[in-house]
């Protein structure tokens, strides 16, 4: 890990996955947050962030997309590492 | 060149369709099939971005258009796009990117460069999952989510065609064959 690099506690990352999605209209549908850090197979670590859904079906696409681009935006702000979202099916 | 990536994302949309009738779940080998070939689709155009803007469009440079893409690897697009994910160009490298007459200080990413580097290793990350951690979750929903990713950000790359970004562009291709690195860092 480079020094000048930020990185957050995953713990802390997945508090605030759950403050993000727990503060949009899919709040009722959130069943969990996974958040860990892991490495490209040859250069840097990237956050695996899994997000699980009670119900994937009740999600658009533009529902998906909002909500990755909110987390990626909010956790780079954080950890410069980058978060790679993931929904789980049921 | 050819449009491989483009049919490597049509390749990536049939492998996560769903047939008429089709119920329940895909099978997981069509998602992580349909992610690794996202990922193959824009590591390919990062490819032919590269050797089209370094060495030129014209079909006798073909073979030397293959000869130079062989010198790009996984590893330099992943230090490359790293650099270019976020608001502003890492220090690192953002004077390959000053234009002429620009003061000095940070350089804003443009929102195309922004977004091919976040999609690729959004599929970079995800790609090594599909591939070789079965253990780790991989839905249909983020094979889907990968693939529109990936298709806009490359369609969003196309459509950037002022000067300026052509002058972007072409800084990232040097940068990508220059394997993400300026010095030795």
């Amino acid at each position: 890990m480079k020094a000048d690099l930020k990185h957050a506690n995953p713990s802390d990352v997945a508090t605030l996955v759950r403050k993000i999605v727990g503060s949009s209209p899919f709040a009722k549908a959130l069943n969990g947050v996974d958040v860990e850090a892991s490495n490209y197979d040859d250069e840097g670590e990237f956050l695996r962030i899994l997000i699980h859904f009670k119900n994937l079906d009740e999600l658009s696409e533009d529902d998906v997309d909002t909500i990755t681009s909110s987390i990626e935006g909010e956790i780079s702000k954080k950890d410069d590492r980058f978060p790679s979202v993931r929904f789980s099916e049921p | 060149m050819s449009n491989f990536s483009d049919d490597l994302l049509r390749a990536a949309a049939r492998l996560h369709a769903r047939r008429t009738g089709q119920k329940g779940p895909l099978k997981s080998a069509c998602v992580r099939r349909s992610i690794s070939t996202s990922y193959y689709a824009i590591f390919h155009f990062s490819l032919d971005e590269a050797a089209l803007r370094l060495i030129g469009t014209s079909n006798e440079l073909r073979q030397r258009r293959r000869l130079f893409v062989r010198t790009l690897s996984h590893t330099g697009l992943t230090i490359t796009y790293g650099k270019l994910k976020g608001a502003t160009i890492e220090k690192s490298v953002e004077d390959l990117f000053r234009l002429p007459a620009t003061a000095a200080g940070p350089i804003s990413t443009p929102a195309f460069v922004q977004q091919l580097a976040t999609a690729y290793l959004d599929a970079k990350a995800k790609r090594e999952d599909a591939d070789y951690n079965l253990s780790e979750p991989l839905s249909a929903t983020d094979a889907r989510q990968l693939h529109r990713r990936v298709r806009r950000a490359i369609r969003d790359w196309k459509s950037a065609a002022s000067a300026a970004d052509r002058d972007t562009k072409h800084a990232v291709a040097l940068l990508l064959s220059l394997k993400g690195k300026l010095r030795d860092q």
